[in-house]
């Protein structure tokens, strides 16, 4: 994936594009707290970004593919009228775009509490090998303002590209 | 029971689940790179806690045990082993141990102390609640 174009005039905080291990989560959770230290946020809202850019790139190193060199995932950061914009875009594979559809769709439609999310999946133990049941999403969505904006797109046989991107 | 004693890291929160020193502490950031790895023990220990708990009770008859949550962050994947922890603390106090959770958030946080607020509906002994300076 190329870098996208910025159209408007908007601050760009934050931006990686490359391989996602561990380590580079960390260094990148990093590199964006200091990024953030010149906006002088709120602990709430700090907290808030911190947490949705763990779940993104988690999000990413979890489920993403890496297609070639030129494709891999990106993430990043922008600012601008006091709201940050946090995309992120990696391949994967087609065969899991209905799920993860139905996943966003029905938490911007109906957001459960924490309690009624716990009754299902996690309470019975259901944790996929990868990850959370589904949990991240949540907890994007319980962080941002509004619903969780995506768009995914075929790519090649049997690969599309997912792009994420919230508003906090 | 030996006390289990895991140093904080940059990713792990640190863990200290003393019996004898009456102490039980989790204190930190919590997004671990293996998540299963990382609780498991905590988990282990805590259900050898719990089949244990009919000779331990005892020991907090004047004073309930006191499970400190200082968590700074937990990422999703932390979520579910947190529950755990708190379900088996749970089972302990509905079989007769004394015991409280002091939920820790660091002051302007309220997304921590809302969660915190939340698991508390799911366990039926006592929470309270503690703001903190951030660190």
């Amino acid at each position: 994936m190329t870098k996208p174009e910025t159209q408007h005039k908007e601050t760009e905080v934050y931006y990686y594009q490359g391989p996602l291990t561990f380590d580079r989560i960390t260094i990148i959770l990093s590199e964006f707290e200091k990024a953030l230290l010149g906006f002088h946020i709120e602990t709430k809202r700090f907290k808030r970004l911190f947490s949705t850019t763990v779940e993104m790139l988690e999000n990413i190193q979890m489920h993403g593919m890496v297609y070639n060199q030129k494709n891999y995932p990106y993430f990043r950061v922008l600012y601008k009228d006091g709201i940050f914009t946090l995309e992120a875009a990696n391949l994967m594979e087609s065969a899991h775009v209905h799920s993860l559809k139905e996943k966003i769709d029905a938490l911007n439609n109906e957001f459960p509490s924490l309690r009624e999310l716990f009754k299902g999946p996690l309470m019975n133990n259901e944790l996929s090998i990868k990850g959370g049941a589904g949990l991240g999403l949540y907890i994007i969505r319980r962080n941002i303002l509004g619903d969780i904006s995506y768009k995914i797109e075929p790519y090649i046989g049997g690969i599309s590209v997912f792009v994420l991107k919230v508003f906090l | 029971m030996r006390p289990l004693i895991i140093e904080e890291t940059g990713a792990t929160p640190q863990i200290i689940f003393d019996l004898e020193n009456k102490n039980f502490e989790i204190k930190g950031c919590s997004r671990p790179e293996n998540v299963r790895q990382f609780y498991l023990p905590i988990v282990e220990w805590l259900e050898e806690f719990y089949h244990n708990v009919d000779q331990i009770k005892g020991r907090f008859a004047e004073a309930p045990a006191v499970f400190k949550f200082k968590l700074s962050y937990f990422n999703s994947a932390s979520a579910k082993f947190i529950l755990d922890i708190l379900l088996i603390i749970n089972r302990a106090y509905k079989n007769g141990l004394p015991c409280t959770i002091d939920w820790y958030y660091e002051e302007g946080d309220e997304d921590m102390l809302d969660v915190g607020k939340e698991l508390a509906e799911m366990v039926d002994f006592p929470v309270k609640y503690i703001e903190i300076k951030p660190r």
